[in-house]
């Protein structure tokens, strides 16, 4: 693993944001992505998980590019976007991709179908004018579009099949990443099924990196080799997909886990509802973020931060008291 | 029985809705939206209506509370509620149950709120409207109401606009108001879609808890299996407008009889090794302008032969109060 280098790397990005700065009032700070790191091999599905407002999509916006951060460097083939010049960066963007959550506001509704999909093409200069249509239509029959179905209008479509011109369109410059913000929430349960098969299936085509945004954790489950779980800007567990499963090191995992209904899915997560609800990351408590809600919080969480730090190989938690909690028959 | 003396007498179900039809009349041609739908919710019961988007499970909902517009049309069938025929009384007499004897809440806690009425008002607006005419009391009673369903600093929340509030506070507020007058009928439509999985886990621990406590029913309207398996004594499976499958929820998730069941609980990633290809339902919900005749599934069976494309399925039953509507159900 130490002698390859990730396609994409996180090191220990920070992004902030003012809100409601007027003349009149002093604006807040929000931490929405606090010094994280993260690494996606060529070929690997990584999932982040976490509920709204714990910055899962700054961290994509960041990952793309979009965004700089404030502070720590992306690092795309082991170099630093910020030191990329125009060209590579041209490549960088072909080179990442993105699958959005909504399938109705991120098609435009004026273009048809295969212009949509031939548009990132024309931006690269992939291939000649006159062979796009049929690179789209190859495209369009990958995911499970007919030839036909090239001059219709986004609002023709039902929501799975929206979601699948989305994945061509990412396809068409030939990434090796793809980001897929919530790619699933806005589906039905038959269409989440066949686009979770057509993610499988075209990762194992094209040796696609994914990077898997979902508050869902049987999604990620499914999905995902490693995972990540995010709380207010800060990664707090992260572990090979089952050992999450099997064997979570965090209280915030445990709660998320044991909050899927009729979920049989986590035989040791207990059932206890969180006390009180996520706080706005305007006022992130001190200490340890989930100390108000965690059952286990003892006086230390509210004063010091836990770092994240390894507690198997490969397993990282960022909670003072995982060892007790978790592991007592190693105590 | 004439509409205006209801039967009260506790064995009969609190809601029975009677071969339901409900239809939209488009430009195009009329779209069937509910196609002969019978349910009943017994009293203290829970009922779940499950099925995709598109089922007509918000249609049956509404059309419940009489809350249809045009181009939505009910064709036929009844729902008594306590022996009354609620399609046949005045509109006079429907806003005398709505929100006192049968409430509502909403999926969509974010539009549902009226943005620029304080949260204790819209609260205080109903029980003004069924219970009392003192502001005093009402305010008093709202104020005891928005402790009960977990809200802190109930005081000087009640003096907040919605915007004010987080997705899982609005939904509180909602919960609260349709709770009010001590419903008799809950009908929560999709309730915690909307919400995070943590804050999902309270609410429907909320309303579990206040049910308990009034002994009220709730019809529980989710597209979300997990959910009707931890909440739901019986379910409405529904595809295309019809029920296809009703039964106890431990029977019907333990064993699925109809395909469109089967093949749904077999979608779900839980059910499969991670990793692996999952079982799909081939084809695309089909759209209610097809249903003229046959069994609305068949176009996606793979069990199906020339006669499901032409009889059309009724419900049978298959003992222990599990019902499908396919003769090929064993």
């Amino acid at each position: 693993m130490s002698l390859t280098i990730p396609t994409l790397q996180a090191v220990d990005i920070t992004k902030s944001f003012t809100t409601g700065s007027t003349p009149l009032m002093k604006g807040k700070t929000v931490t929405a992505v606090d010094r994280i790191n993260l690494t996606l091999f060529a070929g690997e599905t990584v999932g982040i998980a976490g509920e709204s407002g714990c910055g899962k999509s700054t961290l994509a916006k960041l990952l793309m590019g979009l965004t700089p951060p404030d502070s720590g460097e992306i690092l795309f083939n082991g170099n630093g976007l910020s030191t990329l010049d125009s060209d590579q960066r041209t490549k960088f963007r072909k080179t990442v991709q993105m699958i959005f959550q909504d399938p109705f506001s991120s098609l435009n509704p004026r273009m048809r179908t295969g212009e949509i999909i031939r548009e990132p093409m024309i931006i690269h200069k992939l291939w000649p004018t006159e062979q796009q249509r049929e690179k789209v239509i190859e495209l369009m029959a990958m995911v499970g579009l007919s030839r036909g179905q090239y001059d219709r209008y986004p609002h023709e479509f039902s929501g799975g099949q929206r979601q699948r011109i989305g994945i061509a369109r990412a396809l068409a410059v030939a990434p090796s990443v793809v980001i897929a913000d919530e790619p699933l929430s806005a589906l039905d349960i038959s269409i989440q099924a066949q686009i979770i098969n057509l993610l499988l299936d075209l990762q194992g085509s094209f040796n696609l990196a994914y990077l898997v945004i979902s508050h869902d954790l049987s999604v990620i489950r499914h999905l995902s080799n490693r995972v990540l779980v995010m709380y207010l800007g800060k990664i707090v567990e992260e572990a090979p997909t089952e050992a999450i499963y099997s064997g979570f090191l965090h209280p915030y995992t445990e709660a998320l886990l044991a909050a899927i209904p009729g979920s049989k899915l986590v035989p040791g997560a207990t059932k206890t509802a969180l006390a009180e609800e996520q706080p706005s990351s305007l006022a992130i408590p001190s200490g340890c973020a989930f100390h108000p809600r965690c059952p286990y919080a003892q006086e230390l969480c509210r004063e010091v931060t836990p770092p994240l730090v390894e507690i198997e190989p490969g397993h990282k938690a960022a909670c003072h008291f995982s060892a007790g909690i978790y592991r007592k028959d190693s105590m | 029985m004439s509409p205006s003396t209801p039967d009260l007498s506790l064995s009969t179900p609190l809601l029975s809705v009677n071969n339901l039809s409900v239809v939209f009349n488009l430009p195009f041609g009329t779209l069937k939206a509910v196609d002969s739908l019978s349910i009943t919710v017994n009293r203290g019961e829970t009922v779940a209506i499950a099925g995709e988007s598109g089922c007509g499970k918000t249609v049956t909902a509404f059309s419940i509370m009489r809350l249809l517009r045009s181009p939505a049309e009910i064709t036929g069938g009844e729902v008594f509620f306590n022996g009354v025929n609620l399609l046949a009384i005045s509109e006079e007499e429907m806003r005398k149950l709505r929100g006192d004897s049968i409430s509502m809440v909403f999926q969509e806690p974010m539009t549902s709120l009226n943005p620029v009425l304080k949260i204790g008002f819209q609260i205080v607006e109903g029980l003004m409207t069924h219970w009392t005419k003192d502001y005093h009391l009402a305010e008093k009673e709202a104020l005891n109401l928005l402790s009960q369903v977990g809200i802190p600093l109930a005081k000087e929340r009640f003096n907040a606009y919605p915007h004010q509030l987080s997705g899982g506070m609005k939904q509180r507020v909602m919960i609260a108001m349709a709770l009010a007058c001590r419903p008799q009928l809950l009908i929560a439509d999709e309730p915690t879609t909307a919400l995070d999985v943590t804050v999902q886990a309270g609410v429907l621990e909320l309303i579990d808890r206040l049910k308990r406590e009034s002994g009220m029913s709730l019809l529980l309207i989710t597209h979300n299996l997990g959910i009707v398996e931890e909440r739901a004594d019986r379910i409405v499976i529904m595809y295309a407008g019809r029920a296809v499958e009703t039964g106890p929820t431990t029977l019907v998730m333990k064993s699925p009889l109809h395909p469109y069941t089967q093949g749904l609980l077999a979608s779900l990633p839980q059910n499969s090794q991670p990793g692996s290809r999952l079982p799909t339902i081939s084809g695309n919900l089909a759209s209610g302008r097809h249903l003229e005749q046959g069994c609305c599934f068949a176009d996606r069976c793979l069990l199906a032969d020339s006669e499901c494309k032409t009889d059309h399925q009724h419900l049978r039953d298959m003992g222990q109060g599990h019902h499908v509507a396919c003769w090929r159900a064993k």
